[in-house]
């Protein structure tokens, strides 16, 4: 007790201290209060805008029918069978080529200089903007390889956009798989496949499913690509077999929103 | 169960005079760190086998050079000769996973894989052996009692996960796991380290009660379970074997002086 003379009496410093703390813990907490209010708001704006304003126009009918009169009326299936259409397509090339490419980048791949400089590009292309894609199909699956402005060329104009950011959400999420769980499968005998397969796989699942989800965002909302690679405003022939729908253009939702917007 | 006192679990291992693990001038590298510095060691089969020594005297690393875990780590180097059960593990063209199935592997944080109890145990034997149904169920429940958790989870172990566990039935569980696929040596890396004593003191059971079938060889920082549960200790120092002898004689007789020093509690 003796050795601190130089302190005086603590209890003071310490009460004066308290005080202080407690004053800035309430100042903190009103401040995060009032920030998450703001966003709650914000939120509950935009849903509730959307959903007093859009709710009377949307029924079976807007959903299941194709425009009529110009555009101006009837419904918007054709936009919604053809957004789906171009992801469903999208994802069967860019999946299995975008979680090979992971797994391979994570376990296989080494560290190599060259390496490195692949996943640098991988990186980079997953920033690129979505025109500069649009670019790209337009130029190698429109024109030269003939493809035309259609479905296909869409897929494969989309599917080279989602691939970046899949092939880099699974090589995290392998990578964030802990140690620890890799030495178990490796020490209970198990192959580089198995402890793949069964250990880490399994387990970077919630992280791949992120990067699809967000994967699937960009391939679906990006305008430009789909416009100018697989786009069609509206079209008159009714009745298509799958080949001819997918050698042809489509509607597809981001397109129809621009056109109607003018 | 006493802690403090050796002679509470420990019995007349019946180990025997057959050679099941040979090192002679043993040397590993990490890079230009050479970790191991030509170890000459023989480990007999059966019984239990304490390797001590201060952090970073390359205990563990012998350890898991043995099942060649450190393959993994970049710039990993071994030369020297090393025979386990008559065979060379780093020979060209040894079948890794079948080293592997006879040499099996504790370590020092449980880690059980994030699914049911029976699915944990069920991955090895099902790699190794092929075997389903209700034969593997049987394997399943014969490992759960060698690992003495059977009782706790014999209800819902087919449902539970393994990580729902307290931390000393998760580490008998991962004893479970590597007993299903019948290795004959057990290597355990400081497998207490992470435990309570009560966790501790059940785990040491299992060990002694584990080397009167299998070869087992655990890493251990804390010497009074070296002398509670192994025949022989060898003491390692900078990255050299200093002494081997059998626990009790080295534990009352270092022939060393570092050993000495170190087993009286001078340093560590």
């Amino acid at each position: 007790m003796d050795a601190l003379t130089s302190l005086g009496n603590h209890n003071e410093l310490l009460t004066k201290r308290d005080s202080k703390r407690s004053l800035w813990s309430g100042v903190g907490v009103a401040a995060i209060g009032l920030v998450t209010l703001f966003v709650i708001a914000i939120i509950l704006f935009l849903i509730g805008t959307i959903i007093l304003r859009g709710a009377p126009s949307v029924n079976l009918g807007f959903l299941s029918q194709p425009p009529l009169e110009n555009m101006t009326a009837g419904g918007i299936w054709p936009q919604i069978r053809g957004t789906l259409l171009l992801i469903g397509g999208t994802f069967l090339i860019a999946l299995p080529i975008g979680i090979l490419g992971g797994i391979f980048l994570a376990e296989y791949a080494g560290s190599s200089r060259l390496i490195g400089l692949v996943r640098g590009l991988i990186t980079s292309l997953a920033g690129t903007p979505s025109i500069i894609y649009a670019l790209f199909g337009l130029a190698v699956f429109v024109l030269i390889l003939k493809l035309n402005i259609s479905v296909i060329a869409g897929w494969l104009t989309l599917a080279t956009m989602a691939l970046p950011v899949i092939v880099l959400s699974t090589e995290q999420a392998l990578k964030a798989v802990p140690n620890s769980q890799i030495e178990a499968g490796y020490a209970l005998g198990m192959t580089r496949w198995q402890v793949m397969s069964k250990v880490a796989l399994p387990q970077a699942m919630p992280g791949i499913i992120t990067g699809i989800i967000l994967a699937s965002g960009r391939a679906a909302g990006e305008a430009p690509p789909i416009i100018i690679t697989a786009g069609i405003y509206f079209r008159t022939e009714k009745e298509m077999g799958f080949l001819e729908l997918i050698r042809g253009a489509t509607e597809s939702l981001p397109l129809h929103i621009t056109e109607g917007l003018r | 169960m006493n802690h403090s006192q050796g002679a509470s679990i420990n019995p007349a291992v019946n180990t025997t005079d057959e050679v099941i693990v040979s090192a002679k001038g043993l040397r590993v590298y990490y890079g230009d760190k050479e970790a191991l510095k030509g170890i000459d060691f023989s480990i007999t089969k059966l019984g239990v086998t304490a390797l001590i020594g201060p952090s970073g005297c390359g205990k563990s690393t012998f350890l898991r050079t043995l099942n060649r875990m450190n393959d993994r780590i970049p710039g990993f180097r071994v030369t020297g000769n090393l025979i386990i059960e008559g065979e060379n593990p780093y020979a060209k063209g040894v079948d890794l996973l079948e080293l592997r199935r006879k040499v099996g592997m504790v370590f020092q944080k449980p880690n059980p894989f994030p699914k049911s109890i029976y699915e944990n145990i069920a991955v090895g034997p099902r790699a190794h052996y092929g075997i389903r149904g209700s034969k593997l169920d049987q394997v399943v429940e014969e490992a759960l009692n060698a690992a003495a958790l059977w009782d706790e989870v014999k209800d819902d172990y087919k449902r539970k996960s393994g990580l729902s566990l307290s931390g000393g039935q998760q580490q008998r569980l991962c004893i479970a796991r590597m007993l299903a696929v019948n290795p004959d040596i057990v290597l355990m890396d400081e497998p207490c380290s992470a435990l309570d004593p009560i966790s501790t003191g059940r785990i040491e059971e299992l060990i002694v009660s584990l080397s009167q079938t299998k070869t087992v060889v655990i890493v251990t920082h804390n010497l009074q379970q070296a002398e509670r549960v192994s025949s022989h200790t060898a003491f390692f120092m900078f990255g050299e074997l200093v002494e081997a002898a059998p626990t009790e004689e080295l534990f009352a007789n270092p022939q060393r002086d570092a050993t000495r020093d170190y087993v009286s509690g001078r340093f560590g």
